[in-house]
């Protein structure tokens, strides 16, 4: 049996930071530089009141009456979140009665940022694949924006939240997840952080003051460094060419950062999608954002090769080929 | 080992005029020298020399001259 890809769905917070907004912020910031550089044009963000639990919900709602699922049909929900409304309980565990899933089901959080789409989509294959779940719900959600300091021009231009959700269902047929490859790197713990958001902050006895840093160069170096070996790691154990990719759908970072990954891999530009531009660096849920919108466009079915990769916060990167 | 196709893509990057990069001319203190422009500066010098500079090198960068060491000691380290 193979773990198929069968339905993907995406939310993002109504409210909009637009680059007009950003400019009467900052004076000095252009518009055409904000998006000729970043691809980006305007961000959802989170309510006061919206958490990733909240936005993951939507999502999944999406998902259930889009391709009208019946919830007692999943036996497996995983939560990629870095931003959980709480630290404890277990944000799955919530999700599995706000949606109406049996109890019976297996319900657990994965804390990771830009590549956890692909290690919770490993998860759900790895369920499959030893028989323990026959359909698993892939939620993916951050409010990084809670994260960042209003003064912090730099991480309000890239980040926005939002929300996703995607069936993997053991199937004979479908757009088949086949094998991973990983790659961490520890020592980069601190190139993106937000150093008081656990619970060092909450011990401290003070106000949390949002506090995300990012330290762009070192994180652009690793990928530069990293992410073509992976690609070829990712090509070789499938005995694929890069003219066999049909779509490379990486984490949506920004598209600067993109368009030179795509030249130092070796991609075209009409195999590299970049699909940012409304809703920002959304962390864990850039990749099925991109994979949603090219699945409702009806550009890829079983015909097609796709290579999904996500790398940055950690330093984790993960990819995989669906086909 | 600073080119004139260097130097080009360099000014553009700060949005001045090629003419006016010269040793003493002070990034730190032009609003240009943002991030965006060290992410745009760390693929020129890839892209020409074969290095990446890392945070700690844009620390270090005040002046040209100091961007032009820095890719010149890298440069010379990883030879």
């Amino acid at each position: 049996m193979k773990s198929c890809i069968t339905a993907v769905s995406y939310a993002v917070p109504e409210r909009k930071l637009t680059n007009q907004d950003l400019v009467a912020l900052y004076p000095g910031w252009s518009l055409e530089k904000i998006s000729g550089k970043t691809g980006i044009t305007s961000r959802g963000i989170a309510d006061e009141d919206q958490f990733s639990l909240e936005l993951a919900g939507l999502a999944a709602k999406k998902l259930l009456a889009d391709y009208k699922i019946l919830p007692d049909k999943i036996d497996a929900v995983i939560f990629c979140t870095q931003t959980p409304k709480y630290l404890l309980p277990t944000g799955a565990c919530i999700l599995q009665h706000q949606l109406g899933l049996r109890n019976n089901v297996c319900a657990f959080d994965i804390n990771l940022g830009c590549s956890g789409y692909i290690y919770s989509l490993s998860a759900a294959h790895g369920l499959i694949q030893s028989g323990q779940a026959q359909s698993v719900l892939v939620l993916t959600a951050d409010t990084y924006t809670k994260l960042i300091h209003p003064q912090n021009r730099q991480l309000r231009t890239i980040f926005g939240d939002g929300a996703s959700a995607t069936l993997v269902e053991a199937k004979k047929r479908g757009t088949e997840i086949k094998e991973f490859s990983f790659y961490t790197d520890g020592a980069g713990y601190d190139k993106l952080i937000a150093p008081m958001s656990g619970m060092k902050g909450l011990l401290s006895g003070q106000t949390y003051q949002p506090d995300l840093d990012m330290i762009g160069p070192d994180i652009f170096n690793f990928t530069i460094q990293c992410i073509p070996d992976l690609v070829e790691n990712i090509l070789q154990k499938h005995s694929l060419k890069k003219s066999d990719i049909n779509y490379c759908i990486f984490h949506q970072a920004n598209s600067y950062m993109l368009s030179y990954l795509r030249e130092k891999c070796g991609f075209s530009e009409e195999q590299f999608i970049v699909d940012m531009e409304h809703v920002g660096n959304t962390v864990s849920t850039s990749i099925p954002i991109v994979l949603s919108n090219l699945l409702r466009a009806q550009k890829i079915d079983s015909s097609k090769t796709v290579l999904l990769l996500g790398f940055g916060v950690g330093l984790s990167c993960a990819g995989t080929i669906i086909q | 080992m600073m080119n004139d196709h260097f130097i080009r893509e360099f000014s553009s990057i700060i949005e001045m005029s090629p003419l006016k990069i010269n040793d003493d001319l002070n990034l730190k203190g032009l609003a240009e020298w943002d991030s965006i422009a060290c992410l745009t500066t760390i693929t020129l010098v890839d892209r020409c020399f074969k290095v990446l500079l890392s945070n700690d090198d844009f620390t270090a960068v005040h002046y040209f001259r100091d961007l032009k060491n820095v890719i010149a000691k890298k440069f010379e380290s990883e030879k």
